[in-house]
């Protein structure tokens, strides 16, 4: 088990390297350079050159994603090019836990609703508690997670308020716990629902086997056979599909926040994509995809241990 | 295996139903009537081939039905949009009522240039539906060769060529694609591109887990037997059988690829004003002023991409019910 951590920790090295080279390679080819912003293309030849030399950008590309690489490494995105002042890992650090809180909540969500509502649907197959929570777990499934956003903004901000009933909810903000509740909701929808769909499947699938029919023939009470039985065995499948899941709601946070105007990194990465902020399009993009590589890692650990069938 | 011989020497494309050995009974020319039981005039099923079984089960499916017609609505008004449009996607209707709530001239009001809404999302369906089309032929024109490779040689290749679709993989798709088009100037071309040259991984994967399969399969041995080459036992054999998977693959990945410029529209980095494009007229009716003052120019572009997403999932979840061999009958 330690050898397979090792190496899968190992196999995240040309992950990195390769996920920087592709973001490196493809920010070079973007048009647009630091001097094009605010007023900078009005600087003389010469002064233009003393900065270029400063900050190394007229060394050989190589060196510079040399350099890059080693000074991400050490935590040194360097400075964004759009907030004047300010450098790209405060910025990072200001607004990463946003988008982790938003991210968690939502996976929390989504996990909890998500299993319960399978589980549900599974022992009452073909009932209508099945057809309801399926029914609700296809449309949420298919929802983009904006338009999921947009449509509850709508609902509960607009349409309701208007017509004399006021949750408490606004149009934006991040400030007050409230404001957390319809984001967290437009991001945990669609997860919600594979996860759902996911674990009704495994659930009948375990139904069906011969040791649930042994348990039952043997008298043992139907919550216990499916609580001790089913349940633990159809879980495991369904751990396997938290990693893309994880994929989902953080990609997903990019849009979320940019529709209820949540201060977070993915409103930050947005902004910088516009800006052509190429240090921060970089360092967003990098954390990101480690974060999101260590989090499959994770999963695929947890797998490893819970199924005893998987051996490394 | 009672499409073995027939698929083995007809060139037709017909044999696909019956080298898919779904049915074998019902195959047609060479079911084995004696092992039934029964002689010829006493057949009463009509002849029915894979496709068309495929079609009556898809209809009979409620949901699948419901989505194939919202999917045929959204691609027959992207098709006559110029007919149907009642005003160009850039024309300003009436310069001093923008903004304008929905009325009976204007049946989804106009938006904060004047311009017409209804019109507008018409003529935003062509930018989804090409998308989603032009970004998936890119897709499996990438994902076809790279899994069939990797799937049918195995081996060393294989464990090469999917290192790279796993390395690809864990890179944020959206992300990259976000980064390819702001990089590359956004414009159509870039956005089905982009999504086209990072997506395909997944596709790639399908084709090779089915020619690992199919591959261990009797016919293809048989084939190899008879001498057919690499290139011969993939094109003739194994890409045909592996139709059906590419197909239900293909309901999930275009909707994908028109999630994904709704996406990048939305937040600003896709298709520019004034073309029409549903996810940037979700982007620009979206400030929280907006939201509160004119909803109806954001709930008709909002409910346009969930529609098109939907019918896409019915659509995708009933083809897959129906073209798959087990669980059916």
């Amino acid at each position: 088990m330690l050898r397979y951590i090792f190496f899968r920790v190992l196999l995240l090295i040309p992950t990195v390297f390769l996920m920087a080279a592709v973001t490196f390679i493809i920010m070079q080819l973007t048009p647009g350079s630091p001097f094009a912003l605010g007023g900078m293309d009005r600087i003389t030849p010469e002064a233009r050159a003393r900065i270029e030399a400063k900050y190394g950008l007229d060394d050989p590309k190589i060196l510079q994603f040399g350099r890059y690489l080693k000074n991400s490494l050490q935590g040194d995105f360097g400075v964004s090019y759009v907030w004047r002042g300010q450098d790209v890992s405060s910025i990072i650090k200001r607004t990463f836990p946003v988008s982790l809180q938003l991210g968690f909540m939502a996976l929390i969500v989504a996990v909890t609703v998500g299993i319960t509502l399978g589980t549900l649907a599974a022992v009452n197959q073909n009932g209508p508690i099945d057809y309801a929570s399926m029914t609700t777990a296809i449309l949420f499934y298919s929802m983009p997670n904006f338009v999921m956003g947009f449509l509850l903004l709508l609902l509960f901000a607009v349409w309701l308020p208007n017509r004399g009933v006021d949750l408490g909810f606004s149009v934006s903000g991040w400030e007050r716990p409230q404001d957390w509740i319809l984001p967290t909701i437009a991001l945990a929808a669609a997860p919600l629902a594979s996860i759902a769909r996911y674990t009704r499947g495994c659930m009948i699938e375990v139904i069906r086997s011969d040791y649930v029919r042994t348990a039952r023939a043997k008298g043992l009470a139907e919550r216990k056979v499916i609580v001790k039985h089913v349940l633990k065995n159809a879980l495991i499948p369904v751990i396997t599909i938290i990693g893309p899941i994880f994929a989902a709601i953080g990609t997903g946070t990019f849009f979320v926040e940019q529709v209820f105007n949540i201060p977070g990194m993915g409103k930050f990465y947005v902004q910088s994509m516009l800006t052509k902020d190429q240090p921060m399009i970089m360092a967003v993009v990098l954390i990101y995809g480690i974060f999101l590589a260590l989090m499959n890692i994770l999963v695929d650990v947890i797998n490893a241990f819970i199924d005893p069938r998987i051996r490394y | 295996m009672s499409g073995t011989a027939d698929q083995f020497d007809t060139p037709t494309p017909v044999v696909l139903g019956a080298g898919q050995d779904i049915d074998p009974p019902l195959g047609g020319e060479v079911a084995p009537l004696e092992a039934l039981g029964a002689s010829g005039e006493e057949w009463t099923r009509p002849h029915s081939n894979l496709w068309a079984d495929a079609f009556r089960r898809l209809v009979r499916n409620r949901l699948a039905l419901i989505g194939l017609v919202i999917v045929s609505t959204f691609v027959l008004i992207a098709i006559l949009a110029p007919l149907l449009a009642p005003y160009g996607q850039s024309e300003v209707v009436d310069v001093r009522l923008t903004r304008y709530g929905p009325s009976w001239s204007w049946p989804m009001g106009l938006d904060k240039n004047g311009r017409d809404i209804f019109s507008r999302l018409m003529w935003g369906s062509r930018v989804s539906l090409m998308v989603g089309l032009a970004s998936y032929l890119v897709i499996l024109s990438i994902a076809i060769p790279f899994g069939s490779i990797a799937g049918f040689y195995g081996g060393f290749v294989d464990t090469i060529l999917m290192r790279v679709v796993d390395v690809i993989y864990t890179i944020p798709q959206v992300l990259l694609v976000m980064l390819f088009v702001n990089a590359r100037g956004p414009s159509l071309t870039n956005i089905i591109l982009g999504i086209g040259l990072i997506g395909w991984t997944t596709e790639a994967r399908l084709i090779r887990a089915q020619f690992l399969t199919l591959r261990e399969q009797e016919y293809i041995k048989a084939s190899r037997v008879a001498g057919a080459g690499g290139g011969h036992i993939i094109m003739r054999h194994l890409l045909p059988n592996s139709l059906t998977p590419i197909i239900v693959a293909a309901t999930f990945g275009i909707p994908t690829a028109i999630f994904i410029e709704a996406a990048l529209s939305f937040v600003g980095v896709g298709i520019q004003p004034p073309q029409a494009s549903w996810g940037q007229m979700v982007g620009a009716a979206s400030t929280p002023a907006d939201i509160i003052s004119t909803p109806h120019m954001l709930i008709f572009p909002v409910i346009a991409i969930g529609l098109v997403m939907l019918g896409f999932t019915f659509l995708g979840d009933g083809l897959r019910d129906a073209l798959d061999p087990k669980g059916n009958d």
